[in-house]
């Protein structure tokens, strides 16, 4: 069962890699080969580091709580917890080799100790709401519906349902992370990086597909359905950063640029997520599996030597953005 | 009346529809029957203008139809995470104000202030069906409107859509004849990416024979083969 198991796994991982593209394989190949190469570097010092441990941790405890398939293999497979541990090791699979090379069994031994440890939380006892949590401290920006509540959310607006849902979906953590940020926006740059994490956290309510009917009552052409969009979502991300820009000028005027770099750099955050969502959208659909080309532009945003990367990516997707609506605005009988 | 005639429509080498004809009549609700995959969804996403045929005209009135005057409920409903039925409605009625939600609620009695995600799945087809009457359009297409609701909602909503039809034109489809037969006025069966045939209300008492004829030598040979090999 084991083995079939794993064979389905790599069967899945040929069928995901096949239908990125080869652009797509060669930048994950790329950040797939600088991950194990800041591992090899930190697994080879001869001082104990804990950050692989600690990301591998992490890694797993994300991908064990977010695993979907649970119930599946509780039902047809007699003991999954071997499974599980087969699964994990073969993800960590690289690192041991790592390790091997490098000599240090402390930290292959605490790998192995992981990959075995991480499926006995939900295994053996009922631990839904702590996954759940771990889920949430891991994935903040697409959190599961565990935390999500029913919050009336003051947005009149019917075309900013982007926002309802992302709100709601964010709420025990975005409410008092904005709460934090107008507080300590007096202090300096509080309000500047506070900004721009947070637009960031915003472009995350751009990772599902909306249906056929949302995009047609929106707009009756490609171009006007995506600037509304960028209209009406800059909209209410400047009606939230006013009372931050307000505090942070008031209580810290020889920084006011900062704050103004901030708010453009966190719009053209916003520009660029929806352009990626519609370049890549798909309705009905969880867009999350291919936001690796949005968070890698976003993280180009913030370094200035890389602009012209996001600008000629948001070029390309606008386009392609065009061409998927294309067919919600097409007339064929009319 | 909507008029089709020589439509063809395909997938890449796969032809769906063949040389279909069909005249729909207006303030009417005509009826569309078929086996899985005989081509009826993507009938209708033709006339909606979502597929484009290779061949052939879609009609209203004489004249090409535009998408705003159809409204289009389709089989299965997705709606977007985490918003009320209330926030998915507003949407709607921005295009069509003087519709009263609350009023037309009462009749399907949804929790509105609740999110979708809580709803069952009746409860999402009527709220995806709130939305399309809610459009208020000339063209009304419901694919499989009734599945998924219960007996008193299916009724509602087959004296709802006969109240409505004097100014509509209605399309319905359904695997289930019956439904069809006690509110359609006329009922066309589609075949093989063709219409079989079309019949009016005074000749449905023979329609499911016909259908049933229509299959008779196959389904005889399977069942023949099956009990044969048992």
């Amino acid at each position: 069962m084991i083995k079939t198991i794993i064979k389905i796994r790599l069967l899945q991982l040929y069928r995901l890699l096949k239908d990125i593209g080869i652009f797509r394989i060669i930048f994950v190949i790329l950040l797939f080969s600088f991950i194990l190469y800041v591992a090899f570097l930190t697994i080879k010092q001869p001082v104990k580091n804990p950050l692989t441990t600690i990301v591998s941790a992490i890694l797993l405890i994300a991908v064990h709580a977010g695993r979907k398939d649970k119930r599946f293999l509780s039902i047809t497979v007699v003991n999954p917890y071997f499974i599980y541990v087969s699964e994990y090791l073969l993800i960590i699979l690289p690192l041991f080799l790592i390790c091997i090379v490098s000599f240090n069994w402390s930290e292959l031994g605490l790998l192995a100790i992981l990959c075995i440890a991480i499926p006995l939380i939900s295994f053996y006892s009922d631990f839904g709401k702590t996954s759940s949590f771990l889920k949430f401290i891991v994935k903040p920006f697409i959190s599961g519906s565990n935390y999500t509540i029913n919050a009336k959310i003051p947005i009149t607006s019917a075309y900013a349902f982007e926002w309802i849902s992302g709100i709601r979906r964010n709420f025990l953590f975005l409410v008092p992370l904005y709460i934090l940020l107008v507080c300590f926006s007096f202090k300096p740059y509080v309000a500047s990086i506070g900004m721009i994490v947070f637009s960031i956290i915003i472009s995350g309510f751009y990772l599902y597909g909306e249906c056929r009917e949302f995009i047609e009552l929106y707009a009756t052409g490609t171009n006007e359905f995506i600037f509304r969009k960028i209209g009406i979502n800059l909209r209410y991300l400047i009606i939230l950063y006013i009372p931050v820009t307000a505090i942070s000028i008031l209580c810290q005027p020889s920084t006011w640029y900062f704050v103004a770099g901030a708010i453009i750099i966190s719009c053209f955050i916003q520009i660029l997520s929806i352009i990626f969502k519609y370049g890549l959208f798909k309705e009905n659909s969880d867009l999350s599996r291919n936001s690796m080309i949005g968070i890698l532009n976003i993280i180009f945003i913030l370094i200035p030597f890389f602009w012209p990367v996001p600008i000629i990516m948001g070029i390309r997707y606008y386009i392609k953005g065009q061409n998927n609506l294309k067919k919600y605005f097409n007339d064929y009988n009319s | 009346m909507i008029t089709i005639r020589d439509l063809k429509v395909e997938y890449g080498s796969y032809t769906v529809l063949n040389n279909l004809n069909i005249d729909i009549p207006g303030s009417a609700i005509h009826g569309l029957v078929g086996l899985n995959g005989s081509g009826k969804t993507t009938l209708l996403n033709t006339i909606y203008g979502l597929k484009k045929p290779s061949v052939g005209t879609v009609q209203y009135n004489s004249e090409g139809i535009k998408r705003n005057r159809i409204a289009y409920l389709e089989t299965t409903n997705y709606f977007y995470p985490r918003i009320t039925g209330n926030e998915y409605l507003r949407l709607f009625n921005i295009q069509n104000p003087d519709f009263d939600i609350v009023r037309w609620n009462n009749l399907f009695d949804l929790p509105l202030n609740k999110v979708i995600d809580d709803y069952s799945t009746g409860m999402k087809k009527k709220l995806a069906l709130l939305g399309v009457l809610c459009l208020n359009r000339d063209i009304l297409i419901l694919d499989e409107p009734f599945n998924g609701l219960d007996m008193e909602t299916v009724q509602k909503t087959k004296v709802l859509l006969m109240k409505m039809k004097m100014d509509k034109t209605i399309i319905i489809t359904s695997h289930i004849l019956e439904s069809l037969i006690s509110i359609c006025d006329s009922i066309s069966y589609l075949n093989n990416g063709k219409i079989q045939f079309t019949k009016d209300r005074k000749d449905f008492v023979t329609i499911e024979k016909e259908i049933f004829a229509v299959h008779q030598d196959k389904i005889d040979k399977q069942i023949h083969d099956l009990m044969g090999s048992l």
